[in-house]
């Protein structure tokens, strides 16, 4: 280092270039260990698994978190669209890169890379998923089958792992994933919730960490007795795991709607209570709308089809003393033909102003919307690749990270 | 910009000498830190980048300190850098990892990102056995210990 950081005389230069040998030409370059990482850590998660293979060394060195951990900072940068359903004993994960989304906005077709799969023998319900791992939901489905667990699992790598069972009555469980970058951990937040006639609250709220050896629910304290909207869609931002609710109580009397903000980290429970709130309607969609907590609603409640008018866009621009502002959009007319009888979900903001918009079950051929909210233009991207299936209830996300590293 | 017509020269490992204006020098971080320590040296040997790479390393940064240059119609100037990139890369495997390593030594960062990335590309469908001979590995699993691996990661081996 010290030679290079003087400057050299002539004689000395052609000393130093006599003993560096130039390659003979048919010598193979290499590349040392560190900038191979460099290079793999540009590749998709399943070229990752299949890299696995070439060697002992490789085996390993992909696995230990230097390499995952730049993976996940290459992968970050380029997010995916995630689709995910379950058919034929299997829970399948697609995904296809979004700058294809962005990139070529005259593109009518992408193709997805299918990733994983999770031997599984009953549908699953799927939390949004955080730093590239998925959580399924619990509720009436899994509470009625008597081997049914929840589970974690990363769609990069095929790993699952299943929880262990939230003791619970008759009631409804719910879960939210979470992630906390600073501390780097993963945690789900589940609440039972009792369903009498009229009245439904959150009774119990547990917290389980995920990597910590054993995994165990733990009880955490709820200050303001609410009830998580099961229909909408959570968005963890920073750490903040955010996620839309109704005040606890009877429906008759229940009046006040809310977001609740769970802080990862200090596990601390917070909310944002506004009267807009109350005119979200179902299902509703949490999103980050560059860098703030933004709400996409439709119009009416229920499913949005060809003939649904349009949606809102909330944005909140302060969280501690909630500053809300919206805007609504009306769909052009073409937005009826494209769409027709297809009933689709918000699914989230891709690029700056694109929202997009996808069914909620497989179909042949199987198209996603992108409404441009610049330009009040809509298109529709065809899926390809999920193969001969039809009719299973799918669910589509943006902004999915590839991550490979392994559940522990 | 007192120092902007100063000239550099890059001595490759043959002790050519590659005469660079001191902006296209500075696109080498390693160079720009020598400077920074107060190298004053007019001519800077490269002992382990050959004349045929380390002509490419300063073609790659000419063009980019050119187009930074241009002020005003950055679109159509960022695309055209995005064409010259492709182009430059486009070279066999053996070059290709040259222009890495060189990159990686100098600490051209631009460079050493579309080097890996064009490497990623080209390798991230291929089979583990083809991957080995691209990077020179040797296969040291027994064919017992390559069955549980492959088996472990079945799925990424299937379309």
């Amino acid at each position: 280092m010290k030679k290079r950081k003087q400057s050299v005389s002539k004689e000395e230069v052609r000393i130093i270039s006599s003993t560096t040998s130039t390659k003979a030409s048919g010598e193979k370059s290499c590349l040392p260990m560190d900038t191979i990482l460099e290079v793999l850590s540009r590749l998709p998660a399943k070229s990752i698994a299949r890299c696995r293979v070439v060697s002992k060394d490789w085996g390993s060195t992909l696995c230990r978190p230097y390499f995952t951990d730049l993976f996940l900072k290459m992968s970050s940068l380029s997010p995916c669209l995630l689709f995910t359903f379950h058919a034929e004993g299997k829970w399948s994960f697609f995904s296809s890169p979004e700058s294809m989304l962005i990139s070529d906005q005259k593109s009518s077709s992408v193709a997805v890379d299918s990733l994983s799969h999770v031997p599984i023998d009953y549908p699953i319900r799927v939390c949004v998923p955080a730093c590239g791992l998925l959580c399924t939901k619990d509720e009436w489905v899994l509470s009625r089958k008597k081997d049914a667990r929840m589970m974690i699992c990363n769609p990069s790598t095929g790993g699952f792992k299943l929880l262990p069972k939230v003791k619970t009555g008759r009631g409804r469980v719910m879960t939210y994933l979470g992630y906390d970058p600073i501390e780097e951990v993963y945690k789900v937040l589940c609440m039972t919730a009792s369903e009498r006639p009229y009245i439904q609250k959150a009774e119990q709220h547990q917290v389980l960490t995920l990597g910590t050896g054993k995994l165990n629910w733990r009880m955490i304290e709820c200050p303001i007795s609410h009830y998580p909207r099961p229909r909408d869609n959570e968005i963890c931002i920073n750490g903040v795991l955010y996620y839309s609710a109704v005040e606890g109580g009877s429906w008759r009397t229940s009046t006040s709607s809310m977001i609740v903000c769970f802080d990862i980290r200090s596990e601390k429970l917070k909310f944002i209570v506004d009267e807009a709130i109350k005119d979200f309607k179902s299902p509703s969609t949490l999103i980050n709308y560059k860098g703030k907590l933004g709400i996409l609603t439709p119009h009416t409640s229920g499913a949005i089809d060809g003939i649904s008018i349009g949606f809102e866009l909330w944005v909140i621009d302060d969280i501690e003393k909630p500053t809300l502002w919206r805007h609504a959009h009306i769909f052009p007319p073409l937005w009826d033909t494209l769409v027709a009888q297809t009933s689709v979900n918000i699914v989230g903001l891709t690029g700056d102003s694109e929202i997009v918009f996808s069914p909620t079950v497989v179909s042949n051929p199987f198209y996603i919307f992108c409404y441009n909210m610049e330009t009040k233009s809509i298109r529709r991207v065809e899926i390809k690749g999920f193969g001969p299936v039809t009719g299973q209830n799918i669910y589509t996300f943006l902004n999915h990270m590839e991550n490979v590293k392994l559940i522990t | 910009m007192s120092e902007s017509n100063k000239k550099i020269s890059l001595i490759s490992s043959e002790g050519e000498a590659f005469e660079v204006s001191e902006a296209v020098a500075r696109e080498f971080e390693i160079v720009a830190h020598m400077l920074e320590d107060g190298c004053s040296g007019s001519s800077i040997p490269i002992t382990t980048v050959d004349s045929n790479i380390l002509g490419k390393v300063i073609e790659y940064c000419t063009k980019h300190v050119e187009v930074g240059n241009v002020e005003g119609n950055s679109e159509k100037a960022e695309k055209d850098l995005e064409e010259f990139d492709k182009r430059f890369i486009a070279v066999e495997m053996n070059t290709l990892f040259s222009l890495i390593l060189a990159a990686n030594y100098l600490n051209v960062k631009g460079l050493l990102n579309i080097g890996c990335q064009k490497v990623a590309d080209t390798i991230k469908d291929m089979k583990p056995e083809e991957v080995r001979s691209i990077f020179n590995i040797e296969n040291d699993y027994t064919p017992a210990e390559e069955e549980v691996v492959r088996k472990e990661n079945e799925w990424a081996f299937q379309p």
